[in-house]
C-alpha cells in the first residue's frame, strides 16, 4: 500500500480526474473530500462490504421452502 | 438459436440469446460475473431467480421488493440511467435479492441494493441506494 502524510487542506491526485483531499482533521476523524467523475461509484467501505457480504450469503440460498412459501402467501 | 445450461437448482434450462441479461458492471463480490439469466421456477411464486451463466452455480433468489414495502420506488441518479439507458428510473424492473436458509423467518430482502433491469436492452445492473435508510437485510417475514 502507498503510504502518503499530508496536512489538511492538501490533496491526491488518482490518475487524471480523481482528487482526494483532506479536509479536516479531528482527534478521531478525519474529513475527506472526493472529486471523480460521477462513472466512478464511490462508496464507504464498510457499505459496500456489507454488500458483498449479502451477495455472497445470497449466492448460498437454498430454494425457497414449502413452509417459507406457505407463509409468504399467507401473508398477502 | 437456443442453448442450454445446466444448473444445480433448475437442471438444464434452455435460452436464447435473448434472454440473456447483461450486467456490465457486475455485481459487489461477483464482479466477473455479467451474464444471467432471470429464471422463474416451477411452484415457486413469488421468487425468481438471477441464474449466473458464467459460473452456473451461482444462482440469486430475488423477489418483487414491493412484497416487503408497497411504496418502494428507487430513485436511479443519471449515470445509473444512463447506464441502463432508462429514460425513467420507473421505466426499470426492480428485484430485491434475498437470502434464504433453512429457517424461513430468517429470510432476508435486500432492500439497499436491487437489482434494476431494462427490459427493452437486457442491461441490468445492482444499484446501491445510498442513504435510502434501507437494509442489506430487511426480513422477509415480518413478525
Amino acid at each position: 500500500m502507498l503510504v502518503f502524510t499530508r496536512k489538511a487542506g492538501q490533496s491526491l491526485m488518482i490518475g487524471d480526474d480523481v482528487e482526494i483531499k483532506v479536509l479536516s482533521i479531528g482527534t478521531e476523524q478525519v474529513r475527506v473530500g472526493i472529486d471523480a467523475p460521477r462513472k466512478i461509484p464511490v462508496h464507504r467501505e464498510e457499505v459496500y462490504r456489507s454488500i458483498v457480504e449479502q451477495n455472497r450469503r445470497a449466492s448460498q440460498s437454498q430454494l425457497p421452502s414449502r413452509e417459507l412459501l406457505r407463509r409468504m402467501k399467507s401473508r398477502r | 438459436m437456443s442453448q442450454t445450461i445446466e444448473c444445480p437448482n433448475f437442471g438444464a434450462v434452455e435460452f436464447v440469446a435473448e434472454d440473456v441479461l447483461e450486467l456490465a458492471g457486475g455485481m459487489p463480490g461477483f464482479k466477473g460475473l455479467n451474464r444471467f439469466l432471470l429464471i422463474q421456477g416451477e411452484d415457486l411464486e413469488p421468487f425468481k431467480f438471477l441464474q449466473s451463466l458464467d459460473q452456473p452455480a451461482i444462482c440469486f433468489p430475488m423477489i418483487d421488493p414491493r412484497h416487503l414495502d408497497a411504496g418502494y420506488r428507487p430513485q436511479l441518479n443519471t449515470e445509473q440511467q444512463a447506464e441502463l439507458e432508462l429514460a425513467d428510473s420507473k421505466d426499470g424492473l426492480v428485484f430485491s435479492i434475498v437470502t434464504l436458509t433453512e429457517d424461513p423467518s430468517d429470510a432476508t430482502a435486500n432492500l439497499f441494493a436491487p437489482i434494476v433491469v431494462n427490459t427493452a436492452n437486457m442491461k441490468a445492473a445492482q444499484i446501491l441506494l445510498i442513504d435510502s435508510g434501507y437494509s442489506v437485510d430487511e426480513p422477509l417475514l415480518k413478525v
